[in-house]
This record gives structure tokens, sequence and C-alpha cells, in this order.
């Protein structure tokens, strides 16, 4: 299982935005990716999950955006200039919800090919990798391509700030 | 009714105001040359059938012919509609013959005062058959003045119960006409509704009949270009009935004004299954009681030619042809009656409105999805913050010139002004709502034999759009409260306080502070404050032996489960719903309170915002945190003072107030903010929700503002606490606290201690 079908492959065949959460690349669908701004200010809302890192006004809306790092676990590290908030449209009922996900640093746009993308490696990944739904080699690069779908399914966050509560 | 005689022997232009025939003329001509541009559009492509627009010049031709007594006119215009209804191919040849013989015959009558006859014409378009034989029911027309041809069997009369189309798809004709129509059609019920109440006061005033009316008259005209032919029919009859009562025939009275509105509650109901229907598979569902509505209404439309409205009927058609269309009757003061729905705004309309009881002001009005309304008003809402963020920036006003900062003052007023403007664009007058509680309690009144008297007052303030709509089930509870069980049963009891036998019901609307007051007021018995009391402490909602006072004994009737009909009705009254009521209201974040003296009568006061957008709060701050508290929920805002706080257990603070003792939260410590509290400054702001007080501890007030409420965002809205966010005049987002969930979630953990 270590390779995926053909076909699931083709799938994932497209325009990539990648960005930088670490040392790490990550691949969003492009189709997926409303807009990116730079750092903007952000209110914490108290009582929510501890990823989600307030909300921000974007030109007179109220989103919320969610720090990436937080919500895989990796190391704080303090926002620079380079740290962007990508608004993503997620997938929500028959509309789509705009959330921003704060990322240290966007690269580029790639379009990736089938013979560029394996499966995701079963050893050496921890529980939680659905949201990755490949990995995208490039000769000196791996890019971690990743279903920001299921990285913040729905009602994930409503249920963590149910908790909290 | 000789007088029609006389007038046709003086000839048209001597009855009718010369200034709207005058204007009548005048556009004629460049309709005729858009006609005949349609026409050519025919031919050439023959395919197409009738447009619509040509339909729909001939009929309002034709009407505003008849109106204006231009028989031939009318004639040769529902010959032509007749044939465009067919579509069959040459027939431009005839549109044209037709549309030359109307220009020679306006000519004519702009020099003359009379048409020019219209024999040939007619026989030239009837030439290759059944033209006229289509009339019935399909057809638009058939005018209100059927009682003409009607006497030797009216076509609309005779397929009188079995008239269905149930199953019909109503996707065969043009969609989108069908969907404007069923749009207009709400509008034009809404008033005859209106119009019939008045009628109902007064069964001889004359202007209201004619709104009813023209209102059923217009919906027959375009249902007829619809595939709504039931609707054309069922408008058609009740339209005849009114015909008959116009020319005095009958008096609309009883089981008549029954009719005529049981008429509209079924153009209600077919106009929302049609509604349904171009939602769903387009089929329209069955509606059992249409045949008979259309068969009593029909009834009553052509049946008793004897009586005296037979008589006058008869005696105003001249035996040479048809009645003229709604000559202007001098009896019923009826004046001139507007016959050409089709072009609201035509001038004809507004020439024709001073025919009786006052003008009426036509506003313009432009239809507008109401989704793209909001996002405009969302912009404007945007461009405000942005240009404030732009004026009120720092490092502008450090290096502003002096010109620069007059081009900014002037940025800033327009925008404000923009704002402004999109806000007005939201607001609608409480009327339609206030219309249908006229409705409401005519039926109450019918229902529970109560005789009741309604006023409302002030049905021209404003409110937001989305209040408007959701204000009504509200307002339907309590007025059906207040006829049910406000208002006493036995006269007698009325008549032993010095009362009259009719009760006495008020509804009114008006500006209070920058609120909107929405009052209830009835004559009646007033709460019965005993037997509320006796019901609370049944249920354990007061401790017996304890009397609260008058006000908190009024609010037990919002209490949940208070209200379920037998308890309290049997004794009093009141409490039907009244917790639903309540919650309704501060959806709307309105407030409602009760004053009841007793033997005099009860008024409920609701309070509404002007806006569902737009709140005033009170902008207080946190640790290094800003939060907003809307100022609806607030109380008092106090320093405490040493010795004024206490401690419970070494946890729970509670602060002194008003001689209680309520929990002070310190937000904080609930809310974890960042930055340590600066004792000096601290303010507790006292909230109150559903009767419960707490003080939530701020570290300073920055001040009040008007909010623009935002959601948080699908995810994160609904966050305990928290009613949303608002974006402050810098541009950052600061949450607006949800009293009532706070105060739920941080009492309730507590237990029952603090019912102090």
């Amino acid at each position: 299982m270590a390779v995926m079908t053909a076909d699931r492959v083709a799938a994932r065949e497209g325009m990539y935005l990648t960005f930088k959460l670490g040392n790490e690349e990550y691949g969003l669908d492009i189709l997926k990716i409303r807009e990116i701004d730079g750092m903007m200010d952000v209110t914490r809302v108290p009582r929510t999950p501890d990823f989600v890192r307030g909300v921000v006004n974007l030109r007179g809306r109220v989103i919320p955006v969610v720090d990436l790092r937080r919500r895989f676990g990796l190391d704080e590290s303090p926002d620079t200039d380079k740290t962007c908030i990508m608004v993503v449209q997620l997938s929500r009922g028959d509309h789509g919800m705009p959330m921003g996900i704060i990322v240290d640093e966007v690269c580029e746009v790639l379009d990736l090919t089938a013979d560029q993308i394996s499966g995701t490696p079963e050893v050496g990944v921890s529980c939680e990798s659905d949201f990755i739904t490949g990995l995208a080699k490039l000769s000196e690069r791996v890019i971690i391509l990743l279903d920001i779908d299921a990285v913040l399914p729905e009602g994930h966050i409503e249920a963590v700030s149910r908790l909290a509560d | 009714m000789e007088r029609n005689d006389e007038i046709r022997a003086g000839g048209i232009a001597s009855l009718v105001d010369d200034e709207i025939l005058g204007d009548f003329l005048s556009r004629q001509k460049d309709l005729l040359d858009e006609a005949e541009g349609m026409a050519l559009d025919i031919e050439r492509d023959a395919a197409g059938g009738a447009p619509a627009e040509l339909l729909r010049y001939f009929h309002t031709v034709k009407g505003e012919a008849g109106l204006l007594g231009l028989d031939p006119v009318a004639r040769v215009c529902h010959a032509v509609e007749s044939r465009l209804q067919e579509a069959r191919p040459g027939c431009t040849d005839k549109l044209l013959a037709a549309t030359d013989w109307m220009r020679q015959t306006f000519d004519r009558i702009a020099a003359t005062g009379n048409p020019l006859p219209a024999d040939e014409i007619l026989a030239a378009l009837e030439d290759d058959g059944n033209a006229a034989g289509r009339g019935g029911t399909a057809d638009p027309d058939a005018g209100p003045s059927d009682s003409a041809p009607g006497a030797d069997g009216d076509p609309a009369a005779e397929p009188s119960g079995d008239f269905v189309c149930y199953g019909l798809d109503v996707r065969t004709g043009d969609i989108e006409l069908l969907r404007d129509f069923l749009d207009e059609s709400a509008d034009h019920l809404a008033a005859a509704e209106d119009a019939l109440l008045e009628l109902e006061h007064d069964p001889r005033a004359a202007e209201p009949l004619n709104r009813v009316f023209r209102a059923f008259h217009t919906i027959k005209g375009v249902a007829g270009f619809t595939s709504m032919d039931h609707m054309t029919e069922l408008a058609h009859r009740a339209e005849g009935l009114l015909d008959r009562a116009r020319k005095g025939g009958l008096e609309l009275v009883g089981e008549r004004m029954d009719q005529v509105f049981g008429a509209v509650d079924a153009m209600h109901r077919l106009v929302d299954d049609a509604g349904r229907a171009l939602k769903g598979d387009g089929r329209l569902e069955r509606f059992e009681k249409l045949p008979a509505l259309l068969a009593a209404l029909g009834d009553f439309a052509s049946s008793p030619r004897g009586d005296a409205a037979g008589d006058s009927a008869a005696n105003a058609v001249p035996a040479d042809g048809p009645a003229p269309r709604d000559v202007p009757d001098p009896e019923t003061g009826g004046g001139l009656i507007v016959l050409n729905p089709l072009v609201s705004d035509a001038p004809a309309a507004k020439a024709a409105a001073p025919g009786a009881g006052g003008s009426v002001q036509v506003r313009k009005a432009v239809r507008v999805d109401a989704e793209r309304l909001d996002n405009l008003v969302e912009a404007l809402g945007e461009l405000v913050i942005a240009e404030a963020m732009v004026s009120q920036s720092e490092e502008l006003r450090r290096h502003v010139p002096a010109h620069l900062q007059r081009h900014l003052d002037k940025l800033d007023k327009i925008s404000r002004e923009m704002q402004e403007i999109g806000l007005s664009l939201r607001m609608m007058p409480v009327r339609s709502v206030f219309q249908k509680m006229h409705r409401l309690v005519r039926d109450l009144d019918r229902k529970t034999g109560r005789r009741v008297d309604f006023f409302t007052s002030g049905e021209d303030t404003e409110l937001d759009r989305a209040v408007v709509d959701k204000i009504g089930d509200p307002l339907v509870h309590m007025i059906r409260n207040a006829v049910d069980h406000g208002i006493e049963a036995d006269v007698e009891q009325r008549r032993r306080a010095g009362k009259p036998d009719r009760g006495r019901i008020e509804l009114r609307a008006r500006h209070q502070g920058g609120n909107i007051c929405i009052e209830i007021e009835d004559d009646g018995a007033g709460l019965d404050r005993d037997a509320i009391l006796a019901k609370a402490v049944e249920r354990g909602l007061v401790p017996a032996g304890e009397r609260p006072s008058d006000r908190e004994i009024d609010n037990l009737i919002f209490e949940p489960g208070f209200s379920t009909a037998a308890e309290v009705t049997d004794v009093s009254g009141r409490g039907v719903g009244m917790d639903v009521v309540r919650r309704n209201i501060e959806d709307l974040r309105g407030s409602v309170v009760i004053s009841s003296r007793p033997g005099r009568g009860t008024v409920f006061s609701i309070m509404l915002p002007l806006t569902l957008g737009i709140i005033d709060g009170m902008v207080v701050r946190v640790g290094t945190e800003t939060y907003i508290v809307p100022t609806l929920a607030m109380v008092r805002l106090v320093r405490p003072e040493e010795g004024e706080t206490a401690t419970l257990m070494e946890r729970d603070r509670m602060l002194s107030f008003a001689g209680e003792l309520i929990p002070l939260l310190h937000l904080g410590e609930i809310f974890d903010a960042p930055g340590g509290s600066s004792a000096r400054d601290e303010v507790a702001v006292v909230v109150e929700d559903g009767g419960r007080r707490v003080a939530l501890l701020a570290d300073e007030l920055i001040g009040l503002q008007q909010i623009v409420i935002k959601s948080l965002g699908d995810s994160i809205q609904g966050t305990p606490g928290f009613a949303g966010g608002a974006i402050l005049s810098d541009g950052r987002v600061a949450p607006i606290l949800d009293v009532a969930s706070l105060i739920r979630t941080a009492v309730a953990p507590q237990g029952a201690a603090p019912d102090a």
C-alpha cells in the first residue's frame, strides 16, 4: 500500500500552492485558496481551541484564523515578515466557508504530474495523517500534499470549543 | 343610469377629462410605433409566437380605452389580443391593419372627440373565424363590464364548477413572467385585503371598492399571460362580483364579503402553490376548495339579473353594443377607475388617481434582489471602516497637508452619507404587517364572538426588513391573546366597568430614542395577578406565601410552560405561548414590557432596534484585549468600592448591588486574558438577562459605540459567551459578549446559590 492506485494519484494531479512550516514544505490544491494576505492583527476569541489563533477583519468580513503549526503540533515560532495568512475556502454543506491559515512562508505555484506524486508511506507517519493526500518528489524537495478540508474537518473546531467551555 | 346615454349623445370628449384623454393619445403615438415594430418582428420570426410585450400593449390600450369610453378602440384591441394569442401565421398584416386603424382613429379623436367606426376593421380581424369565440377563460379580458354580453350567456360563467388545472405544469409559459407575476401578486393581494377591510367598515365607500377591483383586475390581466388560468378565472369572477357591487347592484356584506375574502385567500394560496411548483417539479397541487369557490363567486357575479342591479346594468347597455367600460358613474362617486394595471407607473394611473378620496402619491420603486442589496449594504459598511482607518491613522495625521485633509474630510462625509443611505435601503414600513393584523382581528372577531374595534397607527414607521419579516408572528400571538383573553367575554362585565360594549384594541408603532416601539393596547380586564400568582405558586415558580412585585408577577406569563392554554386561560387569560413571543422578540434584539391596570386593560410595549445589524455597545478593555457589551443588556456601571464585594467559599465573588448580592465575574479570569489588571480603573458592568443579573468586571471602560455585528465565522460562531464580532474603528475585531449565555454558563455551575 505504499503506492496509491494509478487513478487516485491521477486525481491529485494539478496546480498546487506550496508553503513552509519550519523546514517542511506543504502543498495545497490551488483551487481551494482564495487569497494570501500578510500577517494581520488577530483577535483572540476565548473558549476556542488553542489552534484557533482568533479572528481577523478581512475587508469587513470576520473570519477565523487557524495556526497550522499548532494544529500539527509543531513547535511554536514567533511570526516573521514572511508569516502569511492564506485564506482557504473550506467545503461546508453547499456553500464554502472561508478560513485563514497561518503559515511561515508562501513559496510557489507548482504544476504536479502523476509521476511526481506518490502515496503516503505508512512507516513513520503518526496516526493523524488522513489529511495527507500524497507526497510530491521534486529533485531535491519533498512536498507534503494536504487535503485542507480534512485538516479542519467540519465540526472539529466546534467540538473542541464546546469542550473548552 | 340614463346618464350613460346622455354621455354617448354628447360625444366622448365631453365626458372625459381632456387632460387624461390628451395624455392617453400622446402616449399612443410612440407605443403604436413600438407595437408595429414588434408585429414586424413576429413576421420575421414566425415560430416565436406573440411576444408578451405586444399582448401587454394591446391589453393596456384596451383597458385604458375602455376607461376613457373609447369603445371601438377597446373592441379592436380585444380582437387583436385574441388573434395574437392564437399566433397564427400571417397575422402581421392584420396587426398592421389594426395599428393603422388605431392611428387614424386616434387622430380623429384628437380632432373631433369621437373615434372612427370599428366594424370594418373588426370584421377584417375576425375574418378567418373564431377569434371572437375565444373570449372566455384564457382571455384576460372579458372585462369588468361583462354584464353587457353576459346578459345572454356570460362565457366565463359557463365552465362553472369544474374549472381545474391541477397537475398542470406551470413552467409551460414564460417562467420569468410568471415569477414577476407571483412577486407582484403578493402586493396586489395585500392591497386588496386592506381595501376590503376598509370596505367592511363602510360598505358604501367607493374608493376602497375601486382599489380591490383594480387589484383583482391587475391580477387577472397579468395571470392571463401566464399559465395560471385558474388564477385568471378566479380573479375574473371575483372582479365580476365586485363590479356588480360597484354598479350598486349588491352590497358587499355578510356572505358576499366572506366570498371575496375567500377569493383573496385562494389567490394567496394559488400564488404560494405556484411558487412552490416553480421550485419543485412544476406541477400545481390540488386545491379542493377552488371549484366550489369559483362556482359560488360565479353565482354572485352573474346570477340575479332580475334584481335592481340587473335592471340598472341592463339599462346601462345601449341597444347597439357593449356597454362603455367603466364610464365614470357619478352616482357611486367612483370617479375614474384605473384599468391599465400592466403598466403600473403609467401616467394614467397618476392622472386617474384623484378620482375619489384624495390623491395617492405614487412612489417610484425598483425591485432589487434582496441578496444584492445586502451585499451593497455590507460593502458600504466596509467602505466606511476602511475610510475611517485611513483618515484616522496616526501616520497620516502627522504628515497630512491641509489640502489633503480637506479632501479626506470630504471623503469622510460622503462615506458616512453612503452608509446612512445604505441602511435606509433596508428599511421598510411596518404597514404590511399591520395590515395582516386587521385581517386577523376580523377573523377572531367572527370566531370568538367578541366585538372588537381594531385601530392601528404609525404604519409608516420604518424598520429593518428582517425585523418586519419576523415581527409578524409575535404580533399575531399577542393580538390573538388580546382579543381572546384581554377583552372580556362578558359584555355585562364591560358595562359594569363603564366601558363601551365593543372592545378596543390598538396597535401602534413609533420611534422612541434610537429604537422602535410597538405597542398593543387593549381595554380589557387587565392581567389577573392573583390567578397568575396562584398558578406560579402551584408550579413552584414562586415560593408559597410570597408576594412578588406586580411587575414580577406580570412577567411570569413569559415563563416557558406557563403558557399552555388550559392552565391560565380558564382563570384569567394571557400567556398562550408568551414565552415564544418573548424569545422571538429577543432574537430580534428587542425587549417586551407589560403594563396592566386591573379592569382597565393591558399594554404590551415591544422595543426593537432600528436595524438588526447595528447595536449600541460598550467597549471595555480586559487585560490587553477589547470586548463589547451590548448596551441593551446593561443595567448599570459600578465602580466597586471596598466592602461592596464579598467572596463565597474563597472562590465566587459577589457584588452588592441595589441591595442584592449578585455574582461578580472577572472577565480577565474567565477569558484567560493576557495582561494583568490595573485594579485602579476597574469597572463592573451590571448586566441582566431574563431577570437574572451579574456584574462583569472589566479593567477599563473605553466608551460607547455603534457596533456593526458580524458573524465570527461558521465554525466559531456559537462559542458560548459570544454573540459575534464587531469591527472597531481601527479595523481590529472585538468579540461581542452574549450576556445571556455568559450568565447561564457562569451562574449555572454554581447551583441555585445566587438566586438573591
